[in-house]
């Protein structure tokens, strides 16, 4: 079990990057919670049904523990009120599209995350316990909002 | 930028490279720094309160006090520690359903639960030492002020127990009402 894990993880270990990215601004607190994210894996492997995307699986073990984990808030507000400055001189890259959703509140950052790694409605719905109709109208708010932001 | 772009760079970002030996690693509590703290935090306070226990009686003239006074003291000692270790469990099992929605309600009512029993708890701990020390006193005025203060310090001893659960608490109920606007 715990090799075919490993593999799982090593192998869509993006996501898991991905999450931390969106969730934390600095690379230590990142780091803390990759730790976390393959820890509650581990825990959550067992129980985890083979008929359902690995993908699906390991976005919402990632969001989850992102979310509900303990932060730190002062670094975060600090961070948000320089994003604004860079996002409008700086190149389209990585960083800023990283840091644009950041500026989104930890549902909408959730949404994003699955839109743009392709999940249906539906599939987000059922991740994060919404129902379709609702993913479809905050996706196109969220677009507006990052339209916006990255102008 | 346009949202084709935004997919396109979302793609195109970095992924990491852990290898399989760090991710092993990483599912060991022992080297969580983050829970590895909570469990130190934890096993301090566990230990310090019971070493108090296995001391108190010889240490504080146990024999002299009434039997009440040293089984309420004991007792609540023990739900102390006991109401510590299920909080530890509690914040080390975030993901509690089988979507982000109803995961973190139920985390939320455990985080509450939590906090009314570790609130309840250092209350009556706090209550059952002063009430062995004060129980075979005559009372003076000095005495009584020294009560009264030690009362304030159970008050702030159980406003500090709960503050971080409450922040916690506050935390998760933001993120809720996030997700409820978005649900509807």
């Amino acid at each position: 079990m715990e090799k075919e894990f490993l593999k799982i993880v090593e192998s869509n270990q993006g996501i898991i990057f991905k999450v931390c990215k969106l969730y934390r601004n600095n690379k230590e607190d990142q780091e803390d919670l990759f730790q976390e994210i393959v820890l509650q894996l581990w825990k959550a492997f067992p129980l985890f049904r083979k008929e359902s995307k690995v993908s699906t699986w390991m976005y919402r073990i990632a969001l989850n523990t992102a979310i509900a984990v303990f932060r730190k808030n002062k670094i975060e507000i600090e961070y948000n009120e320089t994003i604004s400055k860079e996002i409008h001189s700086g190149q389209v890259n990585e960083e800023r599209l990283f840091e644009a959703i950041r500026t989104l509140n930890q549902a909408e950052r959730a949404i994003v995350a699955l839109f743009l790694e392709d999940f249906t409605y539906k599939e987000i719905g059922d991740i994060t316990g919404m129902t379709e109709n609702y993913v479809g109208v905050k996706i196109n708010r969220i677009k507006e909002k990052l339209k916006n932001i990255l102008k | 930028m346009e949202l084709d772009k935004l997919k396109s760079t979302w793609d195109r970002a970095s992924t990491g490279n852990k290898s399989q030996n760090e991710l092993l690693m990483m599912t060991k509590v022992k080297n969580h720094p983050t829970i590895k703290k909570m469990k130190l935090k934890f096993l301090i306070e566990a230990i310090l309160l019971t070493v108090f226990i296995s001391v108190y009686h010889d240490g504080f003239d146990g024999a002299t006090k009434p039997l009440w006074a040293n089984a309420l003291l004991i007792g609540t000692t023990f739900l102390y520690i006991v109401t510590r270790l299920v909080g530890w469990l509690v914040l080390i099992n975030p993901i509690n359903g089988d979507n982000l929605k109803n995961s973190l309600l139920g985390f939320l009512l455990k985080l509450k639960r939590i906090n009314i029993g570790i609130i309840l708890t250092s209350f009556l701990f706090g209550a059952a030492f002063i009430s062995f020390f004060a129980s075979a006193i005559d009372f003076t005025k000095e005495k009584y002020t020294t009560l009264f203060f030690m009362l304030v310090s159970l008050i702030l001893l159980v406003y500090w127990s709960s503050r971080n659960w409450n922040r916690r608490i506050r935390e998760i109920k933001i993120s809720l009402k996030e997700f409820d606007e978005l649900g509807g």
